[in-house]
C-alpha cells in the first residue's frame, strides 16, 4: 500500500449542526437529594459509637477510602447505598480519580459476551454479556478506549448510524450527534474513533474520516461543547484504502498499519504523521502486496495501561513467533518487548500448517495485557474457537473459553475483541 | 562496629518495647518524630494504639527490615494477616497513622477482600451504620444504576 498524501490549505464552514439529546435528570434528582448532605467530623448518633473495631475505621475516612479502593467496581458501585456518607465518600472526584489511576482490565467483550481473564476468580464476574441496547438495530462494539465503548448500530443504513459513547462500569452513556453535512456526508464516513484518558482528554472527543473518490477529510468531535470541527487540511490516499480500528495513546489516534494507513492524527496539533514501523515489520510489509499480505496473520496493534504495543507474528517452516514491540513515548520509534514462540509451539504443533496459498498460523492475537510488574504482562490469544491466555512471567497457559460460533478477527483491524477496562468517573 | 540505636516505644496502656532504631524509622510517624524530636527522642509515645498490636507492629518491620529480600517475606506477609478481624482492624488503623505503608497496604487488601461478597445490609452491621436514605432516594440510587443517558 503506497500512501499517496496531499495536504493543501482548505477552509470549510464550521459545523454548528447540534442534535444532541442531553438529560441529566436522573442523576440530578439524586444529587440534590444528596446536595445538602455535608459528611460529619463527629456525631453523637449510632453511626459514630465506637464500640467495634470496624466502627474504629469507618469513622475514619482517608482509612476507610484506603481499604474501598481496593474493592471491585461492582462493590464500589454497590456499597454506595450503604448510606449517605459512603455514597457521597466514593462519587467524590478525589475516590474515582485515584481509584481510575490504576486502570484493571479483568476481561474482554468477544462479540457482546464477557469473557474474564481470571478464571480462578470465583466471585461474579460484573457481566455476562453486555446488556447495552439503546438502539432497535442492535449495537456493536468499535472501539474499547480507556474505560469507555464507541458503538454503532449493528444494522440499517449506514447514513443513519447513530454512535454511542458509553461507560459499561457505571452504565452512562452518550449519543455522539451526526456529523454535519447531508445523507452523502454520512454515507462517507470511512471511520470514526474515540479519544478519552482519564487525566490528559477527560472530556471526549470523537475523530471522524469522511472520504469519496479517494479526497479525505477529518473531523473532530468536541464533547466538552458538542460541536464538530473540520480540520483545515484534507488528504488524498487510495479510495479503497481500509481504516482499521483506531487505538488512542498518548493524545493521538493510530490505525493498525494492517489496513494499509501508515499514519496517525495528533489531536493536539490536529495533524496526520506518519506511523513508523519496526524494521522487520516495515521489511515484510513492503515485500508483501495485495493477497500475500492478506493471506500473512494479522498484525495486533493496541495500548494497555498506558503502553501502545504491535505484535507481529512471524512463522517459517517449523519456526513460529510473536514479536511483540511497544512504542516510544515521542512515536519516533519501536523497542522490541519481549518474543513468544517455541513454548507455544512445543504444546500446539499444528498451530502452523502448510497450505496451497501459504502457510498458516493458527494462533492470533487478541491482547497484550500489561501488569503492575512487566513479569504480569499476558497475552490473549484466539485458537480457532477457543481464547486462551499466555502468562509471560512463567510461560503457562489457561484456557478462558471456548466460543460456540466463530469470530472474526479482522486483517484490517476490524474486530469483534475489544477489552473491557473499569472506569469509575463520569465523562 | 557501631552499635546500634535503640528505641523505646510506648502503647496507649502503657506497654513499652525496645527496639532497634533502625526498626522503628520504618514508621514513618516515627521517623518524622524523631527527626524533629528534642532531647528526649529515645522515647516516643503512640497513644493510638494499644501494646498487643504495638508488638505484632514491631515484629513485622523487625522483619521487613531484617530480612528484605528473603524468599520467605511473602509468605510471612500472608500469615501475618492470618488473624481475626478485630486483631486486623486493629493492624490497619495503627499502620495508618504509624504512616507504615506495607503494612497498610497489607492490611486494608486483606480487609478489601473480606468485604468483597458482601451485601449493603451486612457492610451496615459489621460498622454499625444506620440507612439514611429515605426510600425515594433509594428508588433513585436503584435507577442510576441502571442505563442513563449522561450528556
Amino acid at each position: 500500500m503506497i500512501l499517496n498524501r496531499k495536504l493543501t490549505l482548505k477552509a470549510r464552514p464550521a459545523s454548528t449542526n447540534s442534535t444532541m439529546v442531553s438529560t441529566r435528570a436522573k442523576i440530578r434528582k439524586t444529587r440534590n437529594a444528596l446536595k445538602n448532605y455535608y459528611p460529619k467530623k463527629t456525631t453523637t448518633d449510632s453511626y459514630h459509637q465506637l464500640t467495634s473495631s470496624a466502627e474504629r475505621i469507618g469513622s475514619n475516612d482517608d482509612l476507610l477510602t484506603e481499604i474501598l479502593h481496593r474493592l471491585p467496581v461492582t462493590s464500589i458501585l454497590q456499597f454506595k447505598s450503604v448510606s449517605k456518607h459512603w455514597w457521597w465518600l466514593l462519587s467524590h472526584r478525589s475516590f474515582t480519580l485515584r481509584y481510575d489511576k490504576f486502570p484493571i482490565s479483568p476481561g474482554l467483550f468477544v462479540h457482546n459476551k464477557y469473557v474474564p481473564y481470571d478464571v480462578e476468580d470465583r466471585s461474579p464476574p460484573p457481566y455476562q454479556s453486555l446488556d447495552f441496547c439503546p438502539d432497535l438495530n442492535g449495537i456493536k462494539i468499535v472501539q474499547s478506549c480507556n474505560g469507555l465503548l464507541l458503538c454503532c448500530c449493528d444494522r440499517g443504513h449506514i447514513r443513519d448510524h447513530k454512535y454511542y459513547v458509553f461507560n459499561p462500569t457505571t452504565k452512562q452513556f452518550a449519543i455522539i450527534p451526526s456529523v454535519p453535512g447531508d445523507d452523502d456526508a454520512r454515507k462517507s464516513i470511512r471511520f470514526m474513533g474515540l479519544a478519552f484518558h482519564q487525566t490528559t482528554c477527560p472530556r471526549y472527543k470523537a475523530v471522524c474520516i469522511l472520504g469519496s473518490a479517494g479526497i479525505f477529510v477529518i473531523q473532530i468531535y468536541f464533547s466538552e461543547t458538542g460541536k464538530w470541527k473540520t480540520v483545515n487540511n484534507y488528504f488524498s490516499e487510495n479510495p479503497y484504502a481500509r481504516f482499521g480500528s483506531g487505538v488512542y495513546w498518548n493524545g493521538a489516534i493510530h490505525w493498525n498499519p494492517s489496513g494499509g494507513s501508515l499514519f496517525y492524527f495528533d489531536l493536539n496539533s490536529e495533524e496526520l504523521r506518519t506511523l513508523p514501523l519496526p524494521l522487520p515489520v516495515q521489511a515484510r510489509m513492503t515485500s508483501l502486496e495485495g493477497d500475500a499480505w492478506d493471506a500473512h496473520p494479522p498484525i495486533y496493534f493496541g495500548e494497555s495501561r498506558g503502553h501502545l504495543h504491535m505484535v507481529d507474528t512471524t512463522c517459517h517452516g517449523t519456526r513460529f513467533h510473536l514479536n511483540v514491540y511497544e512504542m516510544l513515548g515521542d512515536h519516533s520509534g519501536w523497542f522490541a518487548k519481549f518474543e513468544v514462540g517455541d513454548d507455544l509451539l512445543g504444546c500446539y504443533p499444528d498451530i502452523i500448517r502448510n497450505y496451497p496459498y501459504g502457510l498458516y498460523c493458527g494462533f492470533v492475537v487478541i491482547d497484550v495485557v500489561r501488569g503492575i510488574e512487566d513479569e504480569d504482562t499476558f497475552l490473549v490469544l484466539k485458537y480457532f474457537r477457543k481464547i486462551l491466555r499466555y502468562n509471560v512471567r512463567d510461560k503457562s497457559f489457561k484456557w478462558l473459553t471456548n466460543m460456540t460460533t466463530d469470530f472474526e478477527v479482522g486483517r484490517h483491524g476490524r474486530r469483534e475483541i475489544h477489552p473491557y477496562i473499569q472506569r469509575l468517573a463520569s465523562f | 562496629m557501631t552499635s546500634s540505636k535503640t528505641i523505646v516505644l510506648r502503647s496507649s496502656d502503657g506497654a513499652t518495647f525496645e527496639v532497634d532504631e533502625a526498626v522503628a524509622l520504618h514508621s514513618l510517624m516515627i521517623k518524622h518524630r524523631i527527626e524533629t524530636g528534642g532531647a528526649d527522642s529515645t522515647t516516643i509515645d503512640v497513644p493510638e494504639v494499644t501494646g498487643n498490636t504495638l508488638s505484632k507492629v514491631i515484629e513485622y518491620c523487625k522483619k521487613h527490615v531484617e530480612a528484605p529480600n528473603s524468599d520467605d517475606l511473602k509468605s510471612f506477609d500472608t500469615d501475618f494477616v492470618k488473624v481475626d478481624q478485630a486483631v486486623l482492624c486493629h493492624l490497619a488503623k495503627a499502620s495508618y497513622y504509624m504512616n507504615i505503608k506495607g503494612l497498610l497496604d497489607l492490611s486494608s487488601k486483606t480487609i478489601a477482600d473480606m468485604f468483597k461478597g458482601k451485601t449493603v445490609e451486612q457492610i451496615r452491621e459489621t460498622f454499625h451504620i444506620k440507612n439514611d436514605f429515605t426510600p425515594e432516594e433509594e428508588e433513585e440510587l436503584r435507577k442510576e444504576n441502571s442505563w442513563n443517558l449522561f450528556v
